[in-house]
């Protein structure tokens, strides 16, 4: 009979944990399904990561300003690439490139920078951040503003 | 008692709580098992076998968004591999675009191909969707996405697209149904054809086309028998022709039932000279311009046939037929020699008619059916009480909603592309009393005017999405050249500035390409330049005052000062040079014949110096596509001094 007993203690008991288990991987499927929805799948806006062309379409010692971008592509007369941001690092505004002196200046409140994203003068705190630019399997520039990297990067071709 | 409570409360507990979570996988498994996720992990797994080695892909839905465009295409979620061109032996969906000619990210993959970009199951992207009024064109039928940005009428790399847009204008749709971008084709008009046909042949004629010219332009209109007879008698009952038309009776010589042999073989002569089956049939073999000819002595009347050769064009304003420079002499012996050869041996003298008594009401019931027809949608007949009787409105047949689309009972595809392909095919299938013609043409025409039409469509393309427009050519030819330009017809075959049909060569820059001499001596006796070409130009029959006129025109007037400013060093060493580059080193003779050997595809040398300018030379084997973007001469890719050297070397050879 006892036997009987525990077994059915058991078999409740048993019950008991699939309710708590089932519960319990709902509410932890749901979390981890409510910080995936953070994500979205698809965004629709302008894509971060955008091609620029082929190395050649750019002569050596040029600024290219993509605005739409909101970044510059510079080709050193040595025929290193590297992409900055028109972004200002003041409050946001979009510098332009003035060929008359070779410098990039910020219409808002007056701040320059040099060719390397340097400050000059102005309000700007910091350089203009240098992003990714690089080289995809079909020899084409890429270009990705969402990639930071650090004021020294070069890309050789 | 209380365990059962117990016991019940916790196996209650327990189903609601796996019910609970099955209700919550649903969703999460939907999307695990979604058809992109499958297949991007098939892409995954067949890449391990590719000779180069292939990134996979992330894991993720994949979305060309243009909102200029109104682009969300999600197609890529599955078409992963479409513009990996390294990839190799992968099958579909992973296969990478045949050609691109517009990168996808930045034209999407919808604006070409339709479809709900959208959509990331198979079924509601490029299948069956119901609510979808844009479905993905068929594969045979993509060229119309070309057309929808690209109007001009033959667009490169779309030869299905671009045969369409010719059958159209060739087929005169533009009679029946507004369609943008069509000119109306040249059709005889009707004033007097009483005097030109006979009610026989009308009534053949009325009753199908093709069988009296298997080339028939006229497409068959389903008449039957009684309409076919009232029209019969409504038309022979228009028998003057205009005030403007000068009739000759025809002349006694060729009044006798047999004209004299030597007028016969002197026409002949002449007809051969004037090459007529350059654009005309005789008998199913010629060209496929003009009408076939080969029964045209017992189709006209003989007065007719006379007064047409010596004047087309003023029986016909706007004919493509060139008139011809005949002497008075020459234009009978070619009627002669036509009245003799070309008669239809099979007509039975007896199935002619004698006496025909016309139906009574035949010219208002005639009247009526020629307006219902729509007939003056092709052919002049100034009469007063016709008006146009137009099909419907084509703009946008392209995009015409499906639901709104006629069906019936035709078991077809319910689809626009189905519908156009049948419609065509044969119009009354859908409507009985349709008043469309049947068209006859083989299933690869049916596609190609499906295609053409898919394309007029009402898509809103941003402009500089768009090609750049092609010019048109407003060029017009004043004064007496213009004059002698249209009565030779010459916009038929050749183009200037832009101007006329390529069919012959494009003369805007006639005047320095060839010597003046040689054009003079070209107009008298015209021949082929080429050895594997039939001969095409024919004799116009032109006065001496007007060969002077047309050459000293051309001549001073389209040239290019860039080409006439080459200057050419001749001396044996130079020669020597330009021959070793045309026989060994460029291989020219492999399709350009010197003293008699060589290749049969483009002109012998040892003529060219005789034509063609030292300037002109030079610039074209420089780059021969510049002058002609469709000739097979290949651009050599010559240094100036080489080409000047085969240049001295071609002119030495004369």
């Amino acid at each position: 009979m006892s036997k009987d007993n525990q077994k059915n203690v058991s078999r409740r008991d048993f019950i008991w944990k699939i309710g708590i288990g089932s519960v319990a991987v709902s509410i932890g499927g749901a979390s981890v399904l409510t910080v995936r929805y953070m994500k979205p799948n698809v965004l629709f806006e302008i894509p971060t990561r955008f091609r620029m062309g082929m190395p050649e379409d750019f002569s050596p010692g040029s600024v290219t300003t993509d605005s739409k971008r909101k970044v510059f592509i510079i080709r050193q007369k040595t025929g290193a690439f590297f992409a900055i941001s028109s972004v200002c690092s003041h409050l946001g505004c979009i510098t332009q490139y003035r060929s008359i002196d070779e410098k990039i200046s910020c219409p808002c409140h007056g701040s320059i920078f040099n060719l390397s994203g340097e400050v000059l003068s102005g309000p700007a705190p910091k350089p203009l951040q240098r992003v990714l630019i690089e080289i995809n399997d079909r020899g084409e520039l890429i270009v990705d503003t969402a990639i930071t990297v650090s004021d020294d990067y070069l890309l050789r071709v | 008692m209380l365990t059962n409570k117990v016991k019940d409360k916790s196996t209650v507990f327990a189903i609601t709580s796996l019910l609970f979570l099955g209700v919550l996988a649903i969703s999460p498994t939907k999307d695990y098992f979604s058809e992109w996720r499958a297949y991007q992990k098939e892409f995954n797994r067949l890449i391990k076998d590719q000779p180069r080695r292939i990134k996979p892909v992330e894991i993720g839905i994949k979305q060309i968004w243009l909102p200029e465009l109104g682009v969300t295409d999600r197609c890529t979620s599955c078409h992963v591999g479409i513009s990996n061109q390294k990839l190799v032996d992968i099958p579909a969906p992973f296969k990478p675009h045949p050609i691109m000619y517009h990168d996808s990210e930045e034209f999407g993959c919808t604006p070409c191909h339709n479809g709900q970009g959208i959509a990331t199951t198979v079924e509601e992207s490029v299948g069956h969707e119901e609510f979808w009024d844009s479905p993905m064109l068929p594969l045979p039928f993509t060229e119309a996405g070309c057309g929808t940005c690209h109007k001009e009428v033959t667009v490169n790399d779309a030869p299905l697209l671009s045969k369409g847009r010719l059958l159209m204008q060739e087929l005169n749709c533009v009679a029946c149904h507004i369609l943008p971008g069509f000119k109306p084709e040249y059709v005889p008009p009707l004033d007097g054809v009483g005097k030109k046909r006979s009610r026989d042949w009308l009534v053949r004629w009325l009753t199908d086309p093709r069988s009296v010219h298997v080339t028939a332009k006229m497409p068959d209109f389903r008449l039957n028998m009684e309409e076919v007879d009232i029209l019969a008698d409504f038309l022979m009952s228009f028998d003057t022709y205009p005030e403007t038309v000068e009739i000759i009776p025809l002349p006694d010589e060729l009044k006798k039932e047999w004209p004299d042999d030597d007028w016969v073989n002197m026409g002949a002569k002449h007809f051969r000279e004037a090459r007529c089956i350059s654009c005309h049939q005789i008998n199913g073999k010629g060209g496929h311009l003009a009408p076939e000819i080969g029964k045209i002595a017992s189709e006209v009347t003989h007065e007719w046939l006379y007064n047409y050769i010596r004047n087309p064009r003023e029986f016909h304003a706007g004919v493509p037929m060139p008139q011809y420079g005949f002497s008075e002499k020459q234009t009978k012996t070619v009627t002669a020699y036509i009245l003799s050869e070309f008669q239809d041996w099979d007509i039975e003298e007896d199935s002619i008619e004698a006496v025909h008594t016309p139906v009574p009401g035949f010219y208002q019931k005639g009247l009526e059916l020629f307006n219902h027809y729509n007939c003056m949608g092709c052919h002049e007949l100034n009469v007063q009480g016709i008006g146009r009787n137009m099909g419907p409105v084509l703009t946008n047949i392209g995009s015409k909603p499906q639901p709104e689309l006629e069906f019936g009972d035709v078991d077809i595809v319910h689809t626009r592309t189905a519908y156009i392909y049948e419609k065509i095919k044969n119009p009354h299938q859908f409507l009985e009393n349709s008043r469309m013609p049947i068209f006859d043409l083989e299933e690869k025409e049916l596609k190609a005017i499906t295609v053409a039409l898919l394309s007029m469509n009402d898509k809103k393309i941003p402009s500089n999405y768009l090609p750049p427009e092609s010019a048109i050519s407003t060029y017009e030819p004043q004064g007496m050249f213009g004059q002698l330009v249209d009565k030779y017809s010459c916009f038929s075959c050749h183009v200037i500035n832009g101007k006329g049909y390529l069919l012959a060569s494009d003369l805007t820059l006639e005047g320095s390409r060839v010597h003046l001499d040689w054009m003079k001596h070209y107009f008298e006796i015209p021949y082929t330049l080429r050895p594997t070409l039939t001969e095409r130009m024919p004799n116009l029959f032109l006065q001496e005052s007007e060969i002077e006129y047309l050459s000293d025109y051309i001549s001073t007037v389209f040239v290019n000062d860039e080409i006439d400013e080459v200057e050419i060093k001749m001396n044996e060493e130079v020669v020597q040079r330009g021959k070793k580059l045309v026989n060994d080193i460029y291989g020219c003779v492999s399709c350009h014949q010197v003293d008699g050997k060589g290749g049969y595809v483009g002109p012998p040398f040892n003529e060219t110096g005789k034509r063609s300018k030292p300037g002109w030379i030079y610039n074209w084997i420089k780059n021969p596509q510049k002058y002609r973007p469709d000739t097979i001469d290949p651009n050599a890719g010559l240094t100036d001094e080489e080409a000047k050297q085969i240049t001295a070397y071609i002119l030495n050879l004369k």
